[in-house]
């Protein structure tokens, strides 16, 4: 169940990272900020103003949200016809970010309330509440993404303008407005898992890098601009996080996401559900 | 002719300023106080800086006191103590040149530092070779590299190892939780010794069930958690951990309702925090519990908040305790010679040599590490219960 609960946090920011990836073609690297933002908004909220955590989430990704079409509308929208120079924004923003939310929010030891007190017994194991409810949060909102993109007028324009771009505009489907969108409900989606990891464990503003690095491990895995391949690939990490180092120890469970993208790169170099350009 | 008479006229007229510069200069008029350097390299940045800064602080507000007292009166003289902080970036080569440029740039002789023992060793590897002294302020385990040794005359450390607490912490179990007898140990990789952790237990009359060694900078204990409740252990020991709070927050999670000990320093008010009133029970830690200050204690956090107006970094006591005992040495000896402080500390091993903010403190650690170069200070024991901070009180560490 750990697993579990790992792999749907690297889900949120893979599924996020992929969005923006497949329609704004560039590579977000500031979204594991994005994601520790999410998480302190978050805390702050609960702490100061007391609300209840369901409602600093929510607020939190419609904060986060309103965040990412900023930088969509005044950083990234002119950068996106140069790769390089986005990518160096984009690492820039990081740079920025983290270092502001080192001297606003401290170093000092915070934490989200818990998602849930105490354990689940399940046929002779226990299994910690919270983590169940994360598993059941994050389905919920990857469920919402896919009816969204499959059942909606703007989803199915943004599917359309990640599969053919000329195609989309020429249907006259605006490419900024699907930028937007994209990098709107992408944050929205890093900042509910940063909640998600700052319940589970802790709040730091260094919080991001490490779900960033798995969620470009994901997309890379399941191919990049797949959602399908970034759940299935999500899952796969989150279980090779959870039980390696229960059962072959933790050095095991740093290798293994490496050896798992080296062989499937080597056989399948555009990722489990990738296509060959 | 007249280009020759400029030229001689600057000349001379930069000549006069820098002797105004120098002559003019008070550190160096007779009957002016003279200045003390001390250098302290810390990770001042990155994710532990708020750790470094706040040890850093500590020592930094503990020479403003002295300063503000009218200095230290050593030799005949009167020394104003100027403190140089250098960042390590918890990197060895870094703490070394950081070391370097405070013995030979600033003129350093005494070096506090640093986090780790690697940053310690490079330390020493340079203060050594200047004859400055080195003041260890934090080691993780005994006799690790870095740590003191009969083979370094110009190291001395000034805390204790978590292992120390070992002893009080399984008697006070077996007072107070008299049926609690089968324990585990979650261990970080840092060179504990574990064996004798397990010895000292079975002597207290613990059945020791296993152990789970875990890496720095794991964030996620429920493997290792897992693996501690299968063998559904009575007491759960937290060896030496910064994040006992995220591991008793685990182990409830998980359904662990036995005892929980913690031998860090960490306060009982962060365990509130992180797990809670409701997993805030039975938990026995060396943490301070502030409510119960000692004198030197509140003047460091009255201090603190003046100059920092930020809240009170709970680990400050020991750097702060650290910096008393210092000057309590340089006192003894008389010398701001390192030679001679040492000589101090080496002389100090009766109970009461020093006063520190936790209570009486000596120099020990001779049957261990063959000189008496560890400081056996008080240690806090606090518990646990319902929510509620129970002070134990002050115990003196096993530092032999």
């Amino acid at each position: 169940m750990n697993g579990l609960a790992l792999g749907w946090i690297y889900v949120l920011m893979a599924l996020g990272l992929t969005l923006i990836f497949g329609i704004m073609h560039i590579m977000q690297f500031a979204h594991g900020e994005i994601y520790m933002l999410g998480a302190y908004v978050v805390y702050y909220l609960t702490a100061s103003l007391g609300l209840p955590l369901l409602t600093a989430t929510a607020l939190s990704m419609l904060v986060m949200a309103g965040v990412g079409l900023v930088l969509e509308r005044f950083l990234f929208r002119r950068l996106k016809v140069d790769w390089s120079s986005a990518v160096v924004a984009a690492t820039g923003l990081t740079l920025i970010l983290q270092s502001g939310s080192v001297v606003m929010f401290g170093l000092y030891q915070r934490n989200i309330p818990l998602l849930a007190q105490g354990p689940f017994h399940i046929l002779g194991s226990v299994v910690p509440k919270d983590r169940i409810v994360a598993v059941a949060g994050a389905v919920v909102l990857s469920l919402v993404l896919y009816l969204f993109l499959n059942l909606t007028r703007y989803g199915e324009a943004m599917v359309a303008s990640a599969q053919n771009p000329e195609g989309a505009i020429l249907q006259g489907i605006g490419p900024h407005r699907m930028s937007a969108l994209s990098m709107g409900i992408g944050c929205a989606l890093a900042a509910a898992g940063g909640t998600l990891a700052g319940s589970l464990f802790t709040l730091s503003p260094y919080m991001g890098l490490v779900p960033l690095v798995k969620g470009m491990t994901i997309i890379v895995l399941g191919g990049m601009g797949s959602l399908p391949g970034a759940f299935i690939a999500g899952m796969v990490l989150g279980l090779i996080d959870g039980l390696v180092p229960i059962l072959f120890g933790a050095a095991w469970a740093s290798m293994g996401p490496l050896i798992l993208v080296i062989v499937v790169l080597v056989i399948k170099p555009q990722g489990f559900f990738g296509h060959a350009e | 002719m007249e280009g020759k008479r400029k030229v001689w006229c600057v000349f001379g007229i930069v000549v006069l300023l820098w002797a105004a510069f120098v002559m003019g200069n008070p550190g160096v008029s007779q009957g002016a106080a003279k200045t003390l350097k001390v250098g302290m390299i810390m990770p001042l940045s990155g994710p532990i800086s708020i750790v470094g800064v706040g040890l850093t602080r500590a020592v930094e507000l503990y020479f403003d006191k002295v300063n503000e007292e009218g200095g230290l009166a050593i030799g005949g003289d009167t020394y104003k103590i100027q403190l140089i902080a250098e960042d390590s970036k918890i990197d060895p080569t870094v703490a070394a040149t950081a070391a370097k440029k405070l013995i030979h740039k600033d003129g350093a002789q005494f070096v506090f530092g640093s986090i780790s023992p690697p940053e310690a060793a490079a330390i020493y590897q340079v203060s050594s070779k200047a004859k400055a002294l080195h003041v260890i302020t934090w080691i993780d385990a005994p006799g690790v590299p870095g740590d003191i040794s009969p083979k370094k005359p110009y190291a001395v450390r000034l805390i204790s190892t978590s292992n120390a607490n070992w002893e009080m912490d399984y008697d006070f179990l077996r007072k107070t939780y008299p049926e609690a007898k089968k324990l585990f140990l979650v261990v970080p990789d840092v060179g504990l010794p574990i064996e004798k952790a397990k010895k000292l237990a079975e002597e207290k009359g613990l059945t020791v069930l296993g152990h789970e060694i875990w890496k720095l900078g794991v964030e996620d204990f429920i493997p290792y958690y897992t693996k501690a409740l299968a063998t559904k252990p009575d007491v759960i020991q937290a060896m030496n951990s910064a994040q006992a709070g995220f591991q008793l927050r685990t182990a409830r999670q998980l359904g662990f309702k036995g005892v929980f000990i913690s031998d860090s320093p960490l306060a009982p008010g962060i365990f509130l925090s992180i797990v809670g009133p409701e997993g805030s029970h039975d938990v026995i830690t060396n943490g301070m519990d502030f409510t119960k200050a000692t004198p030197s204690m509140k003047e460091s956090m009255d201090r603190w908040q003046k100059k920092f107006k930020e809240p009170y970094f709970e680990d400050a006591p020991i750097t702060w305790s650290e910096a008393e005992v210092f000057v309590q040495a340089l006192k003894k000896a008389n010398s701001v010679k390192p030679e001679k402080v040492m000589a101090a500390f080496d002389s100090m091993t009766a109970p009461g040599s020093f006063q520190t903010c936790w209570g009486p403190a000596h120099m020990g650690g001779a049957k261990s590490f063959g000189v008496n170069r560890v400081l056996v200070r008080p240690i806090p024991m606090t518990r646990l219960m319902n929510g509620k901070i129970e002070f134990i009180g002050f115990k003196m560490p096993a530092v032999e």
